[in-house]
């Protein structure tokens, strides 16, 4: 809430005070969830605090037990779609609860309304809000609406979810208390009809709308394929590596292909609001993270061996007095080591050290001959995955899309990729190729910015080859925050004539985020605290093989 | 963090969707009234009356529905007269109940304008639903007092043809005197003929006469109702006064609202230039202190 400072812009921070206010009323409550907002909730609440909020029980919307609790009040929180409205009238005629306190996530329509008003014979129904958290909120600067396969218009799940996807958007401003300016890349059908579609939600929902003007802001939307390279990288920072290793889908992590894994850490759960450890290190690369990961360990020898020299009754009392919290403490020291020991096993296996030094050539530089003979030699060594082969190959003929592609799809079908895998590398120049693309991915759309890419890296060296690679995000960013962001690339929805530079800035992306570009978000926003507050929303977060099926999907059309 | 409170909006369309279904007659199932949402006295009363009237216009329609069906030789006149009856009862009752209302209303002190405004309605609306409903009455009892001076107007010809046959059921006799004098059991039928025409005679004035109690009745009943219109009207007259009041109101709100903002504006001016004359005064002084300090301390 803006009242706050550290509060403001805080995705997570939003969602948790509107189930704070859905269970404010005292009573015993049932809370009842549906397949989204469960997801949603389970993001920024644990059960047990939920729990500590007299809820009693949780139900899913389409549960038919019909047994009747008349002494507990049913809180619904809901996405207001057709199938939950039938659902809700069905059970109105047959109430359960004894009161009903409907919350829905976004905008309910009057034809809704007028349905359950009719439905409500009984009059059981308390109230109905819409309390606009229909995200998911990962970081504090970064939101998700879990929709697979939506990378442009002519995937197959665009014109299912367009409404979804302007509903997700739309909850998060009013969620964020921002009525923003909108701006969209001017090269992608994509972003414009979705920054149409906002604009028209927006004066048709003027009301919501109604608040004091607080800073200057932008709704940024932009195209996943305006940087395809991003996703298609090997990551080296924790949650991203997790996320591309393993997969984190609503804040879980299944360790279950893990080799000689325990039972109770097969899906472990990461929430950045209960794990300390996971929260100072979300950002931190796999080298500094060894050595956290060993502090944290030295840490738990040291408890472990207070806990076990008890001469006197004080020390007894300490010792029961600490035991839960060292229970918890020993709890998340053994689920980061064992995420810890599958990370480098994964590393390890695949030799994703080459893989991903080569990667960030591609990405980076413009040396062709020495790129070339090294992406050679990788797909003819048998110690390399077949997808990791695919990746470099795909990073190539990104950077060098008149350059020897042909030879290099030659070579991988000797080395027994499929046919269907190859052909995912024309996919993705049909979908992101450099016709199509805004903005200057590669560095090398005018003279100069190449210059002074070469004369850079020549002063500065590069600190850390594996994670040299910038995504596009950072120089948009960058040229907001000089107020430089070019007209023709990323129009104005509606012409405006401020010319003031936004404090507070939604850059939403269609086709998906990646957590590299979450740290880009967390990085730019510490350095410019007070001055620009950023926050990050997709369709969803990528990882390297969601990328890749996503681009599949793209083929069918 | 926006969210936005659908709960009073609902709250009127289901009111809506309820309105509705009432006028369509459907019954509508005892609703519960939790103890939170007890309602006022106010309200309780009113909703009584509407009931009340409700349930008179329910009964006024059984009572139209006889009063048309009404056939010469079915008659449900007993019914009838008990159902007006039932209804000028309850009408009178309604009648008395809204007016202690509307004195209850004037007399109670009302929280603020607004809700006294809103009870005033009330009784209004309810004002015009019982008129509305004794007008149905005056109408219905109109109609029966027409269906029955139609019967009697029937009953008349038929009755006049029944004494026709009387008067030849008179002659008759003589002629079988003259003619079949001797044969005395059919002059016994034939007085015994006369004999059961005496009392259906009886019973026919008899008839006659609770007809005209009925009709009295009647009239005696639209008078009464004459009355209770008067009132009513003397009711509505009120309301209408009071709109106009509300009228009037806005009127003069707005141009208190003018004057308010021009004398704010004046204001504003006024501070505006004080401010100066201040910045002036206070300038004055302090180039008198310091005079005061360098040349006399």
């Amino acid at each position: 809430m803006a009242s706050s400072p550290h509060k403001h812009m805080d995705v997570i921070h939003a969602v948790q005070e509107y189930v704070n206010k859905m269970l404010k009323e005292p009573g015993m409550k049932v809370l009842v969830l549906d397949k989204e907002t469960a997801g949603i909730v389970s993001m920024v609440y644990t059960q047990s605090e939920i729990l500590q909020k007299e809820v009693f029980l949780f139900e899913k919307i389409d549960n038919v037990s019909k047994e009747k609790m008349l002494h507990m009040k049913g809180v619904y929180f809901i996405r207001p779609t057709q199938e939950n409205i039938n659902l809700i009238t069905d059970e109105l005629k047959d109430p359960k609860y004894s009161k009903y306190h409907f919350f829905f996530s976004n905008t309910v329509n009057k034809v809704f309304l007028d349905d359950i008003a009719k439905a409500d014979e009984q009059d059981v129904v308390a109230e109905i809000q819409e309390y606009f958290g229909d995200f998911f909120a990962i970081n504090p600067d970064t939101f998700s609406l879990n929709m697979q396969s939506i990378l442009s218009k002519r995937s197959l799940g665009w014109a299912m979810n367009i409404n979804r996807l302007v509903d997700g958007v739309f909850s998060s401003m009013l969620a964020l208390k921002k009525k923003p300016i909108i701006r969209y890349s001017s090269n992608s059908e994509a972003t414009r009809y979705l920054s149409e579609k906002i604009a028209e939600r927006m004066s048709r929902e003027r009301d919501l709308f109604d608040f004091r003007k607080t800073n200057e802001s932008l709704l940024l939307i932009l195209d996943r394929k305006d940087d395809p390279i991003t996703p298609l990288l090997h990551q080296w920072t924790y949650q991203a590596m997790i996320h591309e290793l393993l997969t984190i889908s609503n804040n879980r992590v299944s360790l279950a292909n893990a080799p000689n894994i325990k039972e109770d850490l097969k899906e472990v759960v990461l929430s950045l609001d209960h794990d300390a450890f996971y929260r100072e290190n979300l950002y931190k690369n796999f080298g500094d993270l060894g050595a956290s990961i060993k502090d944290l360990v030295d840490q738990y020898q040291d408890k472990a061996n207070t806990n076990a020299n008890i001469q006197t009754i004080d020390d007894m009392k300490k010792f029961i007095e600490n035991y839960p919290n060292f229970l918890s403490f020993s709890k998340t020291v053994s689920k980061h080591v064992a995420l810890m020991d599958e990370l480098s096993r994964i590393v390890s296996v695949n030799n994703l050290m080459d893989i991903s030094e080569i990667q960030q050539e591609l990405a980076c530089n413009h040396d062709h001959s020495s790129v070339y003979s090294r992406i050679i030699e990788i797909i003819n060594d048998p110690k390399y995955s077949e997808k990791d082969k695919l990746v470099v190959v795909m990073l190539y003929s990104i950077r060098y899309e008149d350059g020897h592609v042909w030879e290099l799809k030659e070579n991988l079908t000797r080395v027994g990729l499929s046919p269907k895998q190859i052909s995912l590398i024309d996919s993705l120049k049909s979908y992101a190729g450099a016709q199509l693309r805004e903005g200057d991915l590669l560095g090398t759309k005018n003279i100069f910015s190449f210059a002074k890419s070469v004369v850079k890296r020549g002063l500065q060296g590069v600190s850390n080859i594996y994670t040299q690679h910038k995504p596009l995000l950072h120089e948009i960013l960058d040229n907001i925050l000089k107020n430089k962001l070019k007209e023709q690339s990323y129009p104005f929805l509606s012409p405006t004539n401020t010319k003031e530079r936004p404090q507070d800035i939604i850059i939403f992306m269609i086709g998906g985020i990646t957590f590299e570009e979450a740290l880009t978000i967390y990085t730019f926003n510490s350095l410019n605290v007070g001055v620009c507050r950023v926050v990050l929303g997709g369709t969803n977060v990528l990882n390297c093989n969601q990328f890749l099926e996503d681009i599949s999907e793209t083929l069918r059309k | 963090m926006v969210w936005s409170d659908r709960t009073s909006e609902f709250g009127n369309l289901a009111e809506a969707i309820r309105r509705k279904q009432e006028q369509n007659g459907v019954q509508l199932s005892q609703r519960k009234l939790s103890p939170a949402n007890q309602k006022s006295q106010f309200s309780y009363a009113a909703a009584k009356i509407s009931r009340g009237v409700f349930e008179t216009s329910e009964k006024l329609t059984k009572l139209t529905n006889m009063a048309k069906n009404t056939k010469l030789f079915m008659d449900s006149s007993a019914q009838i007269e008990e159902l007006t009856f039932i209804i000028k009862q309850d009408i009178q009752s309604l009648n008395r109940e809204l007016s202690a209302l509307d004195q209850y209303v004037k007399s109670s002190r009302q929280p603020n304008k607004q809700t006294g405004d809103h009870s005033e309605t009330i009784v209004g609306f309810l004002n015009t639903k019982l008129i509305s409903a004794t007008k149905d009455f005056k109408d219905i009892l109109e109609v029966r007092t027409e269906s029955l001076k139609q019967q009697q107007e029937k009953k008349d010809s038929f009755a006049g043809y029944s004494s026709n046959t009387y008067s030849t059921t008179i002659d008759n006799p003589s002629d079988n005197i003259l003619y079949k004098y001797d044969e005395e059991e059919d002059y016994d039928s034939s007085a015994q003929e006369h004999s059961i025409l005496m009392p259906t005679e009886l019973t026919t004035t008899n008839y006659t006469a609770s007809r005209l109690r009925a009709a009295e009745n009647i009239s005696s009943t639209i008078h009464q109702l004459e009355g209770i219109f008067s009132q009513l009207a003397n009711l509505v007259s009120q309301q209408g006064e009071v709109i106009e009041r509300i009228d009037a109101n806005m009127d003069d709100t707005l141009l208190n609202i003018g004057r308010g903002h021009d004398s704010l504006v004046t204001t504003l001016y006024n501070i505006s230039s004080n401010r100066s004359l201040i910045i002036k005064i206070f300038l004055v002084l302090i180039i008198f202190s310091i005079i005061f300090i360098v040349f006399f301390a």
